[in-house]
């Protein structure tokens, strides 16, 4: 379903002034078609995969973080890199949380609905973004009445348009809390850019990585712990290898979500339970 | 058609809506999908006051892509229009700082009032635009009301509400401020044009779209009040510069048949005419000054070359 062949793609040369636009068409179709070809959400898999990556030789230094990371790290999530990965991992941790805990459910359905709200208040296009929130709260709602098993939640994951659609509302409420918050967070934005003017091109619009502002607002906005390590230390904000949001002591600091950093992109990760042998 | 979908798809959802959202004609627009297929919809648009469009209602077919609204809906232009190529594609996009960013939560609401704010704007030479005269505009305008289109069947006099001044103006206003945000161009150029985005990538924030559920007097009035307030008033009445559009380089009204399926065999010989006219004016003008440039330029150098050769040194005074 997610692998169209090349075939398909227009070969006809007879508009000559269009030549190279179609050619741009191709290259973009190719891209698109590469992003495809990996699952939206890919199943759990041992985190030891990760080191096939890297090259002994060519790339040590991830070579050795990728082992480092190993020993404390049981399990990957590979999320498809398409500019949306970090609100797609941090949607299905989200959810996975969900699915084990009620309580946790209950309550992420009752602040969706407060989201709605606030963001109809910040004055969000009427229908069409409640209608997001709508979606959203139903499917939790399915969850919750135990109209959705598991394994079809992560079909929906799966499923371009319905994980498209449940990942707009994370968009939206990261907007959201930035607008609602805007004396605090316009300083940051680089360029003189109005908050509302980032928000709808950097954040509102599909396809569009999260920058560190964004990480930030989704964070406080759906009130969770979140861990990243990343694989090289000179992306960290902090310069460290890891970095917790909200900011908290190591020591302390119990995160909700894991996520791996890499150049460009972020997968979920799960740490090896304490029980485990290792 | 309700049956033929899967109503838990969340694009079909939303299309469904979006169709019950626009069950009725408003004074400016209309658009339901045509009757078997949700994905492809038929739209009507009225031309603005004040501009070479006004008077005109203009006719399109909108596709959606199987991710709407992920992605924009394309719009194609079927009534001659002299502003867009008619049966191609026309894509949306914000201007300027990410020209291929569309946000899912505009609706076909937001792209047919950018369309409706687009029609007065310059062409900047865009691939798929048309910059006709302002003459020929008004024309097609004003036989644009007995247009039909061969499809739906509708005739454009027909399909909106009766136009009321007052209606017409608060919606005007959103039009505009959309159209300042949006961009719409042949989907083809979107990619190269991203340089050229031009004067309109200024910051004029703020939400567009306040309100929409059914667009009565009252309730537009309450939304382009607010829009008022937050975007600067839009200036240049494109009226002004009626018969001044004389492009020096190119002979603009090409027209080609095929695209202009006017009724009338005459139109044809007209737009011949119209071509030839401004042509003329704008040699009238090039010729003489550029004769007169290379004259002044031959003199200067003559002056110069006997300046040199018969005064060799010492005479500064000339």
């Amino acid at each position: 379903m997610v692998q169209e062949s090349n075939e398909n793609l227009p070969t006809s040369t007879s508009a000559i002034t269009e030549d190279e636009i179609l050619l741009q068409d191709q290259q973009m179709k190719r891209i698109e078609d590469e992003q495809k070809a990996a699952p939206l959400v890919g199943d759990k898999s041992p985190f030891f995969t990760l080191i096939g990556y890297y090259d002994e030789v060519t790339s040590p230094a991830f070579f050795a973080k990728a082992n480092e990371l190993a020993e404390t790290y049981s399990d990957i999530r590979y999320i498809r890199g398409d500019g949306n990965c970090f609100y797609r991992a941090v949607l299905v941790g989200l959810v996975e949380i969900m699915l084990n805990d009620r309580e946790k459910l209950l309550k992420f359905i009752a602040s969706s609905k407060e989201w709605t709200d606030r963001l109809v208040k910040l004055g969000f296009p009427d229908w069409t973004c409640t209608d997001f929130c709508e979606y959203f709260i139903e499917f939790l709602q399915k969850i919750a009445d135990g109209k959705t098993k598991n394994e079809a939640v992560f079909e929906n994951m799966n499923d371009d348009n319905t994980a498209n659609y449940l990942l707009m509302f994370f968009r939206l409420i990261t907007s959201g809390y930035l607008k609602g918050n805007s004396t605090e967070y316009e300083p940051f934005i680089g360029e003189g850019m109005p908050l509302a003017q980032y928000c709808e091109s950097e954040i509102e619009a599909m396809w569009k990585e999260a920058d560190h502002l964004a990480i930030i607002a989704l964070v406080k906005a759906t009130n969770i712990h979140l861990r990243i390590e990343y694989m090289d230390r000179s992306v960290a904000p902090n310069g460290g290898w890891h970095h917790n949001l909200p900011d908290g002591d190591d020591a302390t600091f119990v995160p909700d979500i894991t996520l791996l950093y890499r150049p460009g992109h972020y997968d979920l990760i799960y740490k090896k339970s304490v029980d485990s042998s290792g | 058609m309700t049956e033929m979908y899967n109503t838990k798809n969340a694009g079909v959802r939303r299309l469904m809506q979006e169709a019950k959202e626009l069950r009725n004609p408003t004074e400016m627009y209309h658009a339901q999908p045509i009757e078997d297929n949700l994905f492809e919809w038929h739209f009507t648009i009225r031309g603005t006051l004040g501009t070479d469009f006004e008077g005109g209602i203009y006719h399109g077919r909108i596709i959606f892509p199987a991710d709407y609204p992920m992605k924009p809906p394309n719009l194609i232009l079927l009534t001659p229009n002299g502003r867009f190529e008619l049966n191609k594609k026309i894509c949306l996009s914000i201007s300027g700082y990410h020209p291929e960013t569309w946000l899912p939560s505009w609706s076909i609401r937001t792209a047919l009032l950018a369309l409706i704010g687009f029609l007065p704007t310059p062409p900047a030479g865009a691939l798929g635009s048309l910059d006709y005269p302002a003459k020929e505009r008004k024309r097609l305008a004003k036989t644009s009301v007995d247009w039909k289109c061969k499809e739906c069947g509708c005739v454009m006099k027909d399909v909106l509400l009766p136009i009321t001044e007052d209606g017409q103006l608060k919606e005007t206003e959103e039009a505009k401020h959309l159209a300042a945000q949006l961009k719409f161009q042949d989907e083809s150029v979107v990619k190269k044009e991203v340089a050229e985005a031009e004067n309109q990538e200024k910051p004029t924030e703020n939400k567009s779209e306040n309100d929409s559920s059914s667009p009565t007097v009252s309730e537009t009035s309450q939304a382009s009040e607010k829009l008022t307030e937050t975007s600067p008033p839009e200036t240049t009445p494109l009226a002004v510069v009626v018969e001044e559009t004389v492009s020096v380089d190119d002979p603009i009204v090409v027209i080609e048949p095929v695209q202009e399926p006017s009724p009338v065999g005459a139109s044809y010989q007209q737009h011949r005419r119209l071509a030839s006219q401004s042509f003329d004016y704008s040699l009238l003008l090039t010729v003489p000054l550029g004769l007169i440039c290379v004259a002044i330029f031959i003199t200067l150098l003559a002056r110069r070359i006997l300046v040199e050769n018969g005064n060799p040194l010492n005479e500064p005074e000339l």
